[in-house]
């Protein structure tokens, strides 16, 4: 255990990359659209009050996670630091930063609803799907999403390390395949409609906290899979 | 003396080669141990099992005791300082030394400090931007600084400038000397290092040549030359690992057997000289090297 700490600690070594980088990144996402909020009235104009802009935050802190594996990892076991105290503080890391992203863009959100949007009408860092009641649900509701994108993150750089440049090839190849794949096998079975109807029958918790650690869980075992024989 | 590591009919097969076969050996505790052999013969591959990097295909590894593969307990006790160890982009040389301060538990911040100090290092440069030498000089500080009781540098010196080379040859010896541990060596420049190793370790194409300590090497290891007839005569009796012959003289460097030394060799007409240890290797590495006719015939396959 007192090796897992340590091995957390390495990934806090120089903080202001890590914690930094995707703060920086979102805020620049935002203003962005608070300008264009503020600039173009859209306020006062139905429909159009939508933006995915906080996504930002999550793709970089995805990137991040590739990275923690990618540059991380070969030094971590140039320390004679086992594969599994790596995982297991990566796992650790990865569910407090989730948990620390979705307090603090509940937070945010919250601050949002009490200026009137920023001052805009701007629902930016919870957007319109995403909204749900009370702090401790909010952060969930934005927390999990992040810890789905995390694994995909740690991931991606298991096969980027374990198989280089061919893997993530066949990674994205793969993707793309499966996923198009079911595209066409669900409009040849027409059954676009009772697809949608499953979505909008479930709750907001089993769709924007349930699925998304699902998909971490399984995302997470999988990437240890990959990372078990990895040589740096 | 007691094993540290021992090495047991290990094999290790990759999808097109065989990196190592058949491989038992063992590395004495408080010694400093050279890995020697040519490129590809299979030396950072012992390494990586050493340190649980790679679990073998065959046989067994044990570290301490234990298998090292996945093992903490094992590998605390470990320090892995290889060429071209990647660092994270955006740590600076204080970084990389933070980090290893945390890890290794019998860390010696002065010494690392002071060798800081020796090797000329900007300690807040970040390691992306130092030139190939002084990267290497980052590992040789957590190599030498760790104190790990079992200490592993697979050609840590690429780069390095020949007074930096000395430096890290003397610092590791004078630290050794006040805090006995383990320490595998692997390289190519033998002549360098020569005096200070205790025990040779030699592979070639993944089979050991030579394991042995080097003081008794120094006693059997002989260049002899003479008369053809006389020096092959002599080879007769012991074992041959190299000849060249001009004329009616020959040059051969052979091991002797039986308790012989130089003095056999000069009764028997030639006259001696004990062979360095780089010729040694050279020597033995080339004996078994495939025979230069089958490469020629493989060419003459292939032009016609």
């Amino acid at each position: 255990m007192n090796r897992v700490l340590t091995a957390a600690r390495l990934q806090f070594v120089h903080p202001l990359v890590v914690l930094g980088i995707p703060w920086l990144v979102v805020s620049i996402s935002f203003a962005i659209n608070w300008a264009v909020w503020a600039l173009a009235d859209l306020r006062d104009q139905p429909g159009a009050g939508f933006t995915g802009g906080v996504m930002a935050l999550y793709i970089t802190v995805m990137v991040v996670f590739v990275q923690s594996v990618t540059q991380l990892l070969p030094f971590a076991m140039g320390l004679s630091l086992s594969r599994r105290t790596f995982f297991t503080t990566t796992a650790l890391v990865a569910l407090v930063s989730a948990f620390g992203y979705g307090l603090a863009l509940a937070g945010l959100a919250a601050i949002g609803d009490a200026t009137d949007g920023w001052g805009v009408g701007l629902s930016f860092w919870a957007p319109i799907g995403m909204r749900a009641d009370g702090l401790a649900m909010q952060a969930l509701v934005s927390g999990a999403p992040m810890l789905a994108l995390i694994a995909a993150g740690v991931g991606m750089g298991v096969v980027q390390k374990r198989w280089g440049p061919a893997g993530v090839w066949g990674l994205i190849i793969g993707s793309i395949t499966v996923v198009g794949g079911l595209v066409v096998l669900v409009t040849w079975l027409r059954a676009w409609n009772e697809i949608g109807a499953w979505f909008t029958d479930r709750s907001l918790a089993t769709l924007a906290i349930g699925l998304p650690t699902a998909v971490a869980l399984v995302l997470a075992a999988l990437a240890w899979g990959g990372l078990r024989r990895v040589v740096p | 003396m007691t094993a540290v590591a021992t090495l047991d009919d290990v094999t290790m097969r990759f999808r097109e080669h065989t990196a190592l076969e058949g491989v038992t050996t063992v590395i004495e505790r408080d010694s400093i141990t050279g890995l020697l052999g040519r490129n590809g013969a299979g030396k950072t591959t012992l390494m990586q099992l050493l340190t649980g990097h790679r679990v073998p295909s065959g046989g067994r590894v044990e570290v301490f005791g234990a298998r090292p593969f996945e093992n903490d307990d094992v590998l605390r006790r470990i320090c892995f300082i290889k060429e071209g160890q990647r660092y994270p982009d955006h740590f600076r040389v204080r970084d990389a030394l933070t980090a290893a301060a945390m890890v290794f538990p019998e860390w010696d911040a002065g010494l690392a400090e002071s060798l800081l100090r020796d090797f000329d290092l900007p300690a807040r440069r970040p390691i992306k931007k130092l030139s190939r030498g002084m990267n290497s000089a980052v590992g040789i500080i957590i190599g030498l600084a760790s104190r790990a009781p079992m200490t592993l540098f697979d050609e840590p010196y690429l780069g390095l400038d020949a007074v930096a080379r000395r430096l890290f040859y003397d610092r590791l010896l004078a630290d050794y000397a006040e805090h006995p541990r383990t320490v595998v060596l692997s390289t190519h420049l033998i002549e360098e290092i020569a005096s200070l190793l205790e025990r040779v370790l030699l592979i070639d194409r993944g089979r050991v040549l030579l394991d042995a300590d080097v003081e008794s090497l120094r006693g059997t290891a002989l260049t002899v030359t003479g008369p053809r007839d006389r020096v092959t005569a002599f080879a007769g009796h012991h074992e041959l690992l190299h000849s060249e012959s001009l004329g009616g003289h020959s040059r051969a460097v052979v091991r002797l057997r039986g308790g012989a030394t130089g003095a056999d060799a000069g009764d028997a007409g030639l006259s001696w000289e004990a062979t360095s240890l780089q010729q040694l290797v050279v020597a033995m590495s080339l004996h078994t090297a495939p025979a230069p006719t089958r490469a020629t015939e493989h060419l003459e396959e292939v032009t016609r």
